[in-house]
């Protein structure tokens, strides 16, 4: 970690007219081109001289980049809609497990420029909305000098701070599912101060049958490997259990055979280790009650 | 002189941007780096110096400011981002009725000591209670996650943020 923070170096600076006007402008910039969303990951790491960009592509101003829509029971975000607008529009739509991620994602000045475009594709391990996507199975929409792809949750993340993405492609919307009214979901996490990143989280979609027990679920980690991740043991033993407090709980503890947790200054692995099956639980207990209410 | 955040136009390092910036309700063309941070611009170019400078990274809260009624860390926002955006500092808001309740609510209930997060909790403060009149210590506490205090252990300043909400709804009363 370095020592401390001062001025960004120097770069150059463009606003992109439009999606593939971003992708020129960052194809040109071989590698030296970042894109600025709201900046709240990219200036910290400007500040820390950890990246020193020749060129800035601000996609900021880019039409449809900000708007939320509802699409066949799906919702679909542009890339620069930030936390603070999903916050307001979860509370307005009672989604769950929306207003439950976006209270944990930095503090409210960050809320308030940070993206959920800029927050994926900066691929932070501990990054709550990588577990709620994971969860609801959510997909990117990328743009890139050989057109337009879609990549699932579940392929977006390489590594610690690194996604799937080739050079100059860049997210323009992410679509998630929104739970269907059999289903709850809910996000849960472990932090030393709320507010601070995670150290161990959990997204969980939960569909329950007709005869209590778990019809389908998906379970997305966050603070737990190098990359958020699906909990695989989890979700297996689930499927077919009933909807116990104690079965619920005995399936979390297999929580263990999917992560490989890092240690560092905000927590140790064993200690992610500790708290995982039990985060994970209270996320799969909250998603049942809810699956049994009106609200998604 | 093209407004910089047109889109399309593309400025090299070294050349200085020509911002218009909205800060307080006056409008200012300020020429600067496309590198330079809206904290510093509002500081040293603009001579406000409420904005104050600690982590440097987006953790303090000292450097809060309001872009378009909302608190935002100027610390981690370029100045290009804000071009066109009504930017408030402490110095714009102080013949705010709302700030004025919690000035006279931070110096009543010693909710400041060496005063340096005080300009970024009262920033913060003043945009939640313009649109949440009563608040719940939880939900201060909460708000205030993101603005660290070393001196007061933060009790004074959410007795103080509860009693400037009520000062102020009962102001309203009074003149409602």
């Amino acid at each position: 970690m370095p020592r401390g923070s001062v001025k960004p170096p120097s770069f150059s600076f463009a606003v992109a007219r439009d999606a593939p006007h971003a992708v020129a402008l960052l194809e040109e910039a071989m590698r030296g081109g970042r894109v600025l969303a709201g900046g709240q990951s990219l200036i910290p790491l400007l500040r820390f001289r950890m990246v020193e960009p020749s060129l800035l592509v601000d996609i900021g101003r880019i039409d449809g980049f900000r708007d939320i829509a509802v699409e066949d029971g799906a919702l679909r975000l542009g890339a620069c809609v930030t936390h603070a607008a999903i916050e307001r529009w979860a509370a307005d739509n009672d989604a769950d497990i929306l207003s439950d991620a976006a209270a944990l994602v930095g503090h409210v000045g960050i809320r308030t420029f940070g993206t959920i475009g800029g927050s994926l594709a900066h691929a932070d391990p501990a990054a709550e909305w990588a577990g709620v996507v994971l969860a609801l199975g959510g997909e990117c929409d990328v743009l890139g000098p050989s057109g337009l792809r879609t990549v699932s949750a579940d392929d977006l993340f390489a590594g610690p701070f690194r996604t799937s993405l080739a050079p100059a492609e860049i997210i323009t919307s992410i679509r998630m599912p929104l739970p269907a009214p059999d289903s709850g979901a809910a996000f849960e996490e472990v932090a030393p101060r709320r507010g601070d990143p995670a150290v161990a989280g959990a997204g969980v979609v939960l569909r329950a049958s007709s005869n209590n027990t778990v019809a389908d679920v998906r379970v997305g980690l966050i603070g737990l490997a190098p990359t958020p991740i699906r909990a695989h043991a989890v979700e297996d033993a689930l499927r077919g259990t009933e909807l116990t407090d104690r079965a619920l709980s005995q399936a979390a503890e297999l929580v263990n055979e999917d992560i490989s947790p890092p240690g560092d200054v905000h927590a140790s692995d064993a200690y992610r280790r500790r708290v995982a099956p039990g985060v994970t639980a209270r996320a799969l207990m909250v998603a049942r009650d809810r699956s049994r209410q009106e609200s998604r | 002189m093209s407004d910089s955040s047109a889109p399309g136009v593309r400025r090299d390092a070294t050349e200085a941007l020509d911002l218009r910036l909205n800060v307080n309700g006056e409008n200012h063309v300020i020429s600067v780096e496309p590198r330079r941070i809206l904290a510093d611009v509002l500081r040293d170019e603009l001579d406000l110096r409420s904005v104050h400078l600690g982590c440097e990274h987006g953790s303090c809260g000292a450097c809060t400011v309001l872009v378009d009624g909302e608190p935002a860390a100027s610390c981690v926002l370029l100045a290009a981002q804000v071009e066109g955006r009504r930017i408030e500092t402490l110095e714009g808001l102080a013949l705010d009725a709302t700030m004025r309740a919690l000035q006279t609510a931070f110096h009543e209930k010693f909710a400041l000591q060496c005063g340096y997060c005080t300009p970024g909790m009262l920033v913060n403060l003043c945009s939640m209670l313009r649109r949440q009149p009563k608040p719940s210590e939880g939900e201060i506490r909460e708000r205030l996650n993101g603005n660290l205090c070393r001196c007061t252990g933060y009790q004074p300043i959410v007795d103080a943020a509860l009693f400037a909400a009520s000062a102020v709804r009962d102001e309203m009363e009074a003149s409602g």
